[in-house]
């Protein structure tokens, strides 16, 4: 038997040991496989309308790369911890350290090979399937499939780097200190978990101190908020995990009554040492499923910005003539034919916006705006009706002005100007309580005047709003293509007018919305399924130790039931308290979010949680069920 | 009335080739009892002693504690009557070391759900009695083994089981601490009339038992009583051991 006969032997032979670890690693090429398969077909840069949304694909395929590093690096790790007495056998026999590292070293390569392979062709069986799945998602075309050699040297080349990278790490992660330790190892009794009051202190303040700034944040707070608040919940996780969860737990070993009742003395014993031991794992896993909710919570959200179109834009087609050249006639009749053409009943309006000079004002930019547009009140009431709102407004009184709201996020701080003219002072304390003209066509800043005010104002120019409001937003996409790029035409040099047309607006957003959905959560499931085989590996490596535990009370006698009764009271903590910490602080980070959206977020926040809940609970039961067969295996 | 009945038990172990561990095992031991069993090195010794723990099921014949016959429970009955009619002393304390002293010997009665105060009184008295009441605050791996031994004595009859099932206690302990271990079970067995199953390879630990049940392969082969003195019994029971003849460590007084 020469070395490598042993090594590939000893793998072969022990399918059972390495299966966990081929399988999670096999999990990890298939899905880059099958990404890759998607990102570089060919037909995806035609399908797909914003070349931003590819770049975020293959940006999304780095991140999963990276993350399959972590993953199996971590796999390796406690696989590896599993087999010490395997290796202090060995090295009892005389095996040295390069031999020990050469063996891991092929063991690994031989597995990722292994699971390189698997995963291909996994990949290639799956691939049409998920490219379906993928095409109908983003709202394109099925895609043929088509398996392109550049996908194939990608996903091959990319994890046998990998592996190789992996297998040198592992030499170094076999630490042997003494060949009794390797012996002994998970044998010794465990020392009592320690904790600083301290710090379990310093844990729940940062964590309640970035809770109040992350719910009280307003859209202009947040930015300044964002990174502390991250910063704050990082650390204060870990040391949630590390001190205040333990310390807890020791609060209640303090109540005989709750700690000697029953299997709670064991339930909650071993609890302290489970929290301690997997400390890391568990913050890893709640940081990380944290991120897949925001992104995946947050895209959900993007939802409503299409719902928020029409608040936006309250005309399905506004159009602003700077001029009274004829080309405005003739784009208007356009419109109106082709919205004839395709059977749409619609009530149009036109609304004059004077535009003039100012003298100076209060604003702060490096550039002050020098031209002010102005509507009259009157037909700011005319077009805010058009729209459908309520209107409930009270007419202004003679010097009153009102800022012009180009977005419905609002202002709160209001810019004041005097206009050239009679040194006319505009001091508006408020804004009007509906968009009416997108921000897109009101370049700089806009102001309502009452009726009177309006009259006396003498403009540099007059410009011509025409709103046509149509019922369903939907059906205006495509209308006047020639006019506006991408459902937006800004003024410009080249062009005297500027338009929007909503329908286009919304299936644009919306394409690139279900791009980024796509996406999101593709790594959403990546790194959920992910961490949960962290902690699927922890209870595999904890395994032996937990048995022996089990042996004892079963002897001293502990019915099926009671030992059930532990073993899922502990898989539910284990399972579910990163679950549920990650819940709580996405919700907080969905509470920041709130404020960058005028309608609720709520309800898609709860559907995406939900989701990701019901998927934890069907992962819990399947490990639960795996974990009990394995432990009742040697038990009596 | 006995406590322990164990009436023509046999016990074979399946396989490609089938191996009678036991054969036709008969013995009682009454109320108060002290019994060691001896043997050497698989002779079955073990398996009787698994057997009676109700951790295995014999092939045949019957084993009655306290009038009761276990194996004819089910799962969850066989677990509570461990629970409550058993107490257990392992070789390898098998005491948890998650838990302090004081909840290691409590745990018996906690899994039966008795109440704290219940709880609290009796741990005091065993523990006062195993002279161990100084070291309950203090966890697994802070005490010596006789100490950790004395523990796990203190856990097998805080519930006052109706048999202690002692499987080596004295194997991983030096001689000093063998002493002191076998002292207490003594004292045990002749204040509070507990009955006491042990099964052990030394000769010394045997020696304060009343009487020693000898088997060889699965067989009983002999049985001889104390009487009343002590360094006596020992030469006897070392003589029937080279009788038996075991294996020469199997007369050692230490075992690592």
């Amino acid at each position: 038997m020469t070395f490598p006969q042993f090594v590939f032997r000893n793998v072969i032979r022990n399918k059972r040991t390495y299966a966990a670890y081929f399988l999670s690693s096999a999990f990890s090429v298939l899905i880059f496989f099958v990404y890759a398969l998607f990102i570089f077909h060919p037909d995806i840069k035609n399908g797909v309308t914003a070349s931003l949304a590819v770049q975020l694909m293959v940006a999304a395929e780095v991140i999963m790369y990276v993350f399959s590093f972590l993953f199996v690096l971590y796999s390796v790790s406690t696989f590896l911890k599993s087999r010490k007495r395997e290796f202090g056998i060995l090295m009892m026999h005389g095996m040295t350290r390069s031999q020990l590292n050469r063996m891991v070293f092929l063991e690994n390569m031989l597995i990722g090979i292994a699971s390189i392979l698997t995963g291909i062709g996994i990949g290639i069986i799956t691939g049409k399937l998920f490219l379906m799945i993928g095409s109908r998602m983003i709202g394109i075309e099925p895609l043929p499939f088509i398996l392109s050699t550049k996908v194939l040297i990608i996903t091959i080349s990319a994890f046998l780097i990998l592996f190789f990278c992996i297998s040198l790490f592992t030499a170094i992660l076999v630490r042997v200190n003494k060949l009794i330790d390797l012996f002994q190892a998970g044998e010794k009794p465990k020392k009592d978990p320690k904790t600083s009051v301290f710090l379990s202190v310093v844990s729940a303040v940062l964590l309640l101190v970035s809770y109040y700034l992350a719910a009280t944040a307003t859209v202009y707070s947040l930015l300044f908020r964002m990174l502390p608040v991250i910063g704050m919940t990082i650390i204060g996780t870990y040391f949630f995990f590390t001190q205040l969860s333990v310390f807890m737990t020791k609060l209640v070993q303090k109540n005989r009554l709750l700690f000697w009742n029953k299997t709670n003395i064991i339930t909650i014993s071993s609890l302290a040492y489970r929290l301690k031991d997997n400390a890391r794992m568990f913050f890893l896993v709640t940081i990380v499923s944290t991120v897949a909710f925001c992104a995946v919570g947050t895209l959900a959200s993007m939802n409503v910005l299409n719902e928020q179109i029409d608040t936006e834009y309250p005309a399905e087609i506004s159009y602003i003539a700077m001029d009274e050249e004829p080309l405005h006639q003739r784009n208007l009749e356009q419109i109106e034919s082709e919205l004839k053409e395709k059977q749409l009943s619609y009530h149009k309006n036109q609304v004059p916006i004077k535009i003039v000079e100012i003298a100076s004002s209060s604003s702060e930019a490096l550039y002050p705006p020098e031209e002010l547009a102005v509507i009259s009140f009157s037909n700011y009431k005319k077009i805010a009706e058009a729209a459908g709102y309520v209107f409930t407004e009270k007419p202004l009184a003679e010097q009153d002005a009102l800022e012009m709201k180009s977005s419905s996020l609002g202002n709160s701080n209001f810019l004041s100007f005097i206009l050239k003219q009679e040194d006319i002072k505009l001091e508006p304390e408020s804004s009007t309580e509906h968009v009416v003209l997108p921000w897109q066509l009101v370049y700089d800043e806009g102001m309502v005047v009452s009726d009177p005010l309006y009259e006396k104002l003498t403009p540099v120019s007059t410009e011509l709003f025409t709103g046509f409001y149509i019922e369903d937003i939907e059906k205006t996409l495509g209308i006047a293509n020639n006019l506006v790029k991408d459902g937006v035409a800004f003024p410009s040099d080249d062009s005297s007018y500027s338009m929007t047309v909503s329908g286009t607006l919304l299936n644009i957003q919306m394409s690139m919305f279900k791009m980024m959905l796509f996406v999101a959560l593709l790594i959403g499931a990546v790194f959920f399924i992910t961490a949960g085989s962290f902690l699927y590996f922890r209870l595999y490596a904890d395994l032996d130790y937990d048995r022996r535990q089990y042996l004892t009370i079963k002897k001293i006698g502990l019915t099926d039931q009671e030992l059930n009764k532990i073993v899922t009271r502990q898989l539910a903590l284990l399972f579910f308290v990163p679950i549920v910490v990650a819940f709580i602080h996405s919700g907080f980070a969905f509470m920041a979010l709130q404020s960058y959206f005028t309608l609720s977020i709520a309800g898609e926040v709860v559907i995406v949680l939900a989701s990701f809940l019901a998927a934890q609970i069907v992962y819990f039961f399947f490990i639960r069920y795996n974990y009990l067969r394995n432990l009742k295996k040697s038990l009596i | 009335m006995s406590v322990l009945d164990v009436r023509h038990i046999e016990k074979i172990y399946e396989g490609k080739v089938a191996h009678k561990a036991l054969n036709n095992i008969n013995f009682t031991i009454e109320k108060g009892e002290f019994v060691g069993i001896m043997g050497p090195s698989g002779s079955g010794k073990t398996t009787l002693l698994n057997l009676i723990a109700t951790i295995d099921r014999p092939t045949s014949g019957e084993i009655f504690i306290g009038g009761k016959n276990p194996h004819v429970l089910n799962r969850k009955e066989t677990a509570l009557f461990r629970r409550r009619e058993l107490g257990f002393v392992f070789q390898h304390f098998n005491l948890l070391d998650t838990l302090t002293v004081e909840e290691n010997i409590v745990l018996p009665l906690t899994l039966d759900g008795v109440s704290v105060r219940e709880m609290e009184a009796r741990l005091q008295q065993v523990a006062k009695k195993l002279g161990i009441d100084q070291i309950l605050k203090k966890r697994t791996y802070e005490i010596s083994g006789g100490q950790m031994q004395r523990t796990a004595i203190a856990r097998s009859i805080i519930h006052k089981p109706s048999l202690i099932l002692a499987d080596e206690p004295t194997g991983n302990l030096d001689s000093k601490a063998s002493k002191d271990v076998m002292e207490t079970m003594t004292a045990l067995n002749e204040e509070d009339g507990a009955t006491v199953l042990m099964v052990t390879h030394d000769a010394v630990a045997a020696s304060f038992c009343h009487r020693v049940i000898f088997i060889k392969d699965g067989e009983l082969y002999n049985e001889i009583y104390r009487g009343d003195n002590r360094q006596a019994f020992f030469q006897k029971i070392i003589d029937m051991l080279a009788l038996l003849g075991g294996d020469s460590h199997d007369l050692s007084t230490v075992r690592l």
